[in-house]
């Protein structure tokens, strides 16, 4: 397959999120993010033999090793055998958690959307870097996951189950990470895509995945209608996931009331993160999709 | 601007009941959220039980409260008020004469006119009256006050006729009412055929002539009639008049037919307003004689024209006496009566006539024909009277009773006075009869009906009677003789004549079969029936019958058009006396109701407050 040139279906169900323009955004994101080093702070070097070529060090020839191993420049200098050491580089497994449930399917723009671009956009990078990726749709529990898969050759088939429209109703980040946690090696990047709207809380969860060994960083997606509700008049308001009303009268006592209880809880959560050692990172869908995604690189440099 | 039912307002009270209501209900919308998670916490200090709130400026509460502002307006009736003028109180008068029917305007200058007085009518004023009056040979009242809807239907309902329009006495009519001051304005609509206009003086109303018609071309059949060879005989013979009343010379094809049969086939030279004049001679038998032409004018009305050969009615008469010359000499006088005499002994039931006249008798059992009864001095009483003896000599006249029917015929001419009589029948006046005319020793006269025949009782003796010698006896014999027998219809009638059908003995129905098959059926138990349905053209036939038994057949024919109708040149040259009504009062006229567009409006809003509500959320 040659990048740069995709081939266009029909739309099975509904126009896709990720069309050309979208994938060479996408090439443009990755070609920045090799130059800059990669996303993740470097390819993960380990003292392991490896068959790279990077040389890493030199020791002692014992019987029994490989003589191909052996340095001959330096036994021409020495006269005593050395074998060659180099770096063995590691495969970074990248699993991209997108909370499909009802509430991220909200908000002008919407919420679903903006993270399906930002996981689109991670799985890219990754694939571009050679690193293994797999993906995971959340709701009350972990709704569909797909095997791993390295390589841009793969990135299609990503971004296609990346589309696919979910079918979580509700949300519960505790027990659907829980699940995904035990199903799983700790190996990688667990990058959680949410608006942890979850009436159960996050932290368990989260912990649950950090203590598994994955290297935590939880986006956190919210719309500007979340942030700043412009509502008035005599309302009933609907839970989109429960159906739950309640009714109000946004007066501006109410909505000041509001905007210091979304203070307190984004506090809440940025010192969940914190306790667990997840990286945390906020997005307004309001914010172009390209700034958000370099957004997130510097964050992640600073932090690495 | 006026209000014609102010009362009405009071339904804006429910403005402040729908503000109330409003308030006290709170209407909530719904919005969506992504979770209540944030929410729910506030739910106590967000959350308030209201009973009410202030009307805020709410789209739908402003929509509705216009709604019934506008609905509450609209019942009160509002109404423009028009420039101040006095109320208009019209007379109509629509020419229904036989010209009218011309179509040089499409359809004809009869609907026409009924068009404009349609239109007249409708731009009355809600306090306007009129009066449409349908002038014909008898101008005819169709409709008047102010509701419109009642005046066009009125309008609508009016025929054009056949005959002409007395416009004389319609603008009597009309000025009748000016007088009384139901009528300040009179519009004529004609093609001005009318005469008389002038003669009627001091109308105290503004006259507006408004003339109908553009043709003046015209060629009709004016006249058409058959009479008798020979008084008395079988063959008839034919005359018609055609007209041109055009300024051009014309042909003119023209067929003449009896009872349906091509007698003559020609094309007329007529010059211009000139006419021919043409005979037929009918074959034996003929009856309806119809010419016929096709000018290709504007009316077609007088192009045909009908006559029927009249038919004396002869009349089988009986005569039973021992002393016949007498009677013999005074019916030997009427033409259309055949006589046959015989001896008083001779008498029997069966033998058949249509009148039997007893001198001296009345038979004990009565002829088995339904022929009518002259019964004179009887010396029995039979099977009919109730003979108390004979009287004295030496009587007079003492009382005659000219009223009725019977009477005013019987007695017709008759010098009462100058009777002398001599012996007289003395008779009980029978339950089916009454005397018309009596003397000291008793009924002189005695006529009524009995058993399906009619009956005249004359009591006194030929022999003993100074009337014989007189020249009253044979009229009284006559009118005797004409009450027995009814007169025929006649042969032709001018259009809108009216007719009378005097029923014979024994009939209980007369029907008439118009020229388009209908039939009308009139009871009657022996008086005479006034038909005065003749505005059609054509040939009539009249049954007098009971039950399947037919009495009689007759048949008349209607027609033609009169010659003043065929000439349809429109005048508009017309005088008339009008004198100034004087100072009329001037008030304001009310206009034109606006309540529909109020209605209409508060419509349109209900419609947007559905929009509103439906779609915009």
């Amino acid at each position: 397959m040659v990048w740069g040139r995709i081939t266009r279906r029909a739309p099975e169900r509904r126009s896709s999120a990720f069309d050309e323009e979208f994938i060479r955004k996408l090439e443009r994101l990755a070609l920045v993010t090799r130059r800059t080093g990669g996303w993740l702070a470097g390819d993960h070097a380990t003292r392991r033999q490896g068959s790279s070529l990077e040389f890493a060090d030199h020791r002692n020839y014992a019987q029994g090793d490989d003589f191909r191993r052996v340095d001959w420049h330096v036994y021409g200098r020495l006269d005593e055998l050395f074998l060659r050491l180099t770096e063995a580089k590691e495969a970074v497994t990248l699993h991209v958690l997108l909370d499909t449930s009802r509430s991220m399917d909200w908000g002008e723009p919407n919420k679903l959307g903006y993270a399906r671009r930002i996981a689109a956009a991670l799985a890219y990078v990754a694939l571009a870097s050679s690193d293994r990726v797999t993906v995971a749709r959340l709701g009350t529990t972990v709704e569909q996951f797909m095997a791993p898969v390295q390589g841009k050759a793969h990135a299609l088939g990503v971004l296609r189950f990346l589309d696919e429209p979910g079918n979580a109703a509700q949300t519960d980040l505790n027990a659907a990470l829980d699940r995904y946690a035990m199903s799983r090696r700790g190996h990688g990047i667990a990058v959680l895509i949410s608006d942890l709207l979850s009436p159960g809380g996050i932290e368990a969860g989260l912990r649950r995945l950090a203590g598994r060994g994955f290297d935590v960083l939880v986006l956190h997606v919210l719309a500007p209608g979340e942030l700043t509700p412009e509502l008035e008049g005599y309302l009933r308001l609907v839970d989109q996931e429960t159906g739950e009303t309640i009714e109000i009268n946004p007066t501006g006592t109410v909505l000041a009331a509001y905007r210091r209880r979304l203070d307190d809880w984004l506090t809440d959560v940025q010192a969940i993160c914190r306790r667990v050692s997840a990286n945390y990172v906020q997005f307004e869908t309001s914010m172009p999709f390209e700034d958000a995604f370099l957004h997130l690189l510097h964050r992640r440099r600073v932090l690495a | 601007m006026s209000l014609l039912q102010p009362i009405a307002l009071f339904f804006l009270l429910t403005l402040p009941l729908i503000a109330l209501f409003y308030m006290l209900r709170v209407q909530r919308q719904d919005v969506i959220v992504s979770s209540l998670l944030l929410w729910r916490e506030l739910k106590e200090e967000a959350s308030e039980r209201l009973t009410w709130r202030p009307p805020v400026r709410n789209v739908l509460l402003i929509l509705q409260l216009i709604i019934a502002a506008l609905l509450a307006f609209a019942l009160a009736r509002p109404a423009m008020l028009g420039a101040a003028r006095p109320q208009k109180n019209v007379v109509y008068l629509v020419d229904a004469s036989g010209s009218m029917q011309a179509t040089d305007i499409r359809p004809s200058r009869f609907a026409e006119a009924k068009n404009r007085v349609r239109a007249a009518v409708s731009a009355l004023n809600t306090d306007d009256t009129a009066t449409v009056i349908r002038v014909a040979d008898r101008p005819t009242i169709m409709g008047a006050g102010s509701d419109k809807q009642l005046l066009l239907k009125a309008i609508d309902d009016m025929a054009p006729g056949v005959g002409g329009a007395d416009m004389k006495t319609a603008l009597t009519i009309a000025k009748s009412l000016s007088r009384s001051g139901l009528a300040n304005e009179i519009e004529i609509y004609s093609d001005g055929g009318i005469t008389g206009v002038e003669e009627v003086p001091e109308i105290p109303a503004a006259i507006k002539f408004n003339l109908i018609g553009q043709e003046s071309f015209n060629i009709g059949v004016t006249s058409v009639s058959a009479r008798p060879l020979v008084a008395g005989g079988s063959r008839c013979e034919g005359f018609a008049r055609v007209v041109n009343y055009g300024d051009r010379d014309a042909q003119v094809p023209l067929s003449a037919t009896v009872d349906g049969s091509p007698i003559e086939q020609r094309i007329l030279q007529l010059p211009a307003r000139g006419q021919t004049d043409l005979w037929f001679d009918l074959p034996a038998g003929a009856r309806l004689l119809e010419v016929k032409i096709n000018p290709g004018d504007a009316l077609p009305l007088d192009d045909v024209g009908q006559a029927l050969c009249p038919r004396a009615r002869q009349v089988e008469a009986m005569l039973f006496s021992d002393a016949p010359s007498t009677l013999q000499t005074a019916l030997g006088l009427l033409p259309n009566v055949k006589l046959a005499t015989s001896q008083t002994g001779q008498y029997t039931p069966g033998r058949q006539a249509d009148l039997y006249i007893f001198e001296g008798m009345v038979p004990e059992r009565l002829p088995q024909a339904a022929g009518n009864l002259l019964i004179i001095g009887p010396r029995s009483g039979g099977a009919l009277l109730n003979l108390l003896g004979q009287s004295t000599g030496g009587l007079t006249v003492t009382r005659t009773d000219a009223g009725g029917e019977a009477a005013s015929v019987l007695l017709a001419g008759i010098d009462a006075g100058a009777i002398q009589l001599g012996r007289i029948a003395r008779i009980d006046v029978p339950e089916w009869g009454r005397s018309i005319a009596d003397t000291e020793e008793g009924p002189l006269v005695v006529v009524g009906e009995t058993g399906g025949r009619r009956v005249v009782v004359l009591t006194f003796d030929l022999d003993q009677a100074t009337l014989p010698q007189k020249l009253q006896f044979p009229l009284l014999i006559a009118n005797c003789v004409r009450w027995l027998l009814p007169d025929p219809i006649p042969a032709t009638v001018a259009p809108a004549q009216a007719l009378v059908f005097q029923p014979f003995a024994g009939v209980n129905e007369i029907v008439v079969e118009r020229p388009t098959g209908e039939t009308e059926t009139f009871a009657t138990r022996g008086e005479s029936i006034t038909y005065t349905r003749t505005e059609q053209l054509g040939r009539y036939r009249v049954y007098q019958r009971n039950g399947t038994w037919i009495a009689s057949e007759e048949q008349f024919v209607v027609g033609p058009l009169p010659a003043q109708e065929s000439r349809i040149r429109p005048n508009n040259e017309l005088v008339f006396n009008t004198v100034d009504p004087g100072v009329v009062g001037l008030r304001s006229s009310l206009g034109q109701e606006i309540w529909p567009l109020l209605a209409l409006l508060g419509l349109g809003l209900l419609g947007v407050e559905w929009w509103w509500f439906y779609c915009k959320r």
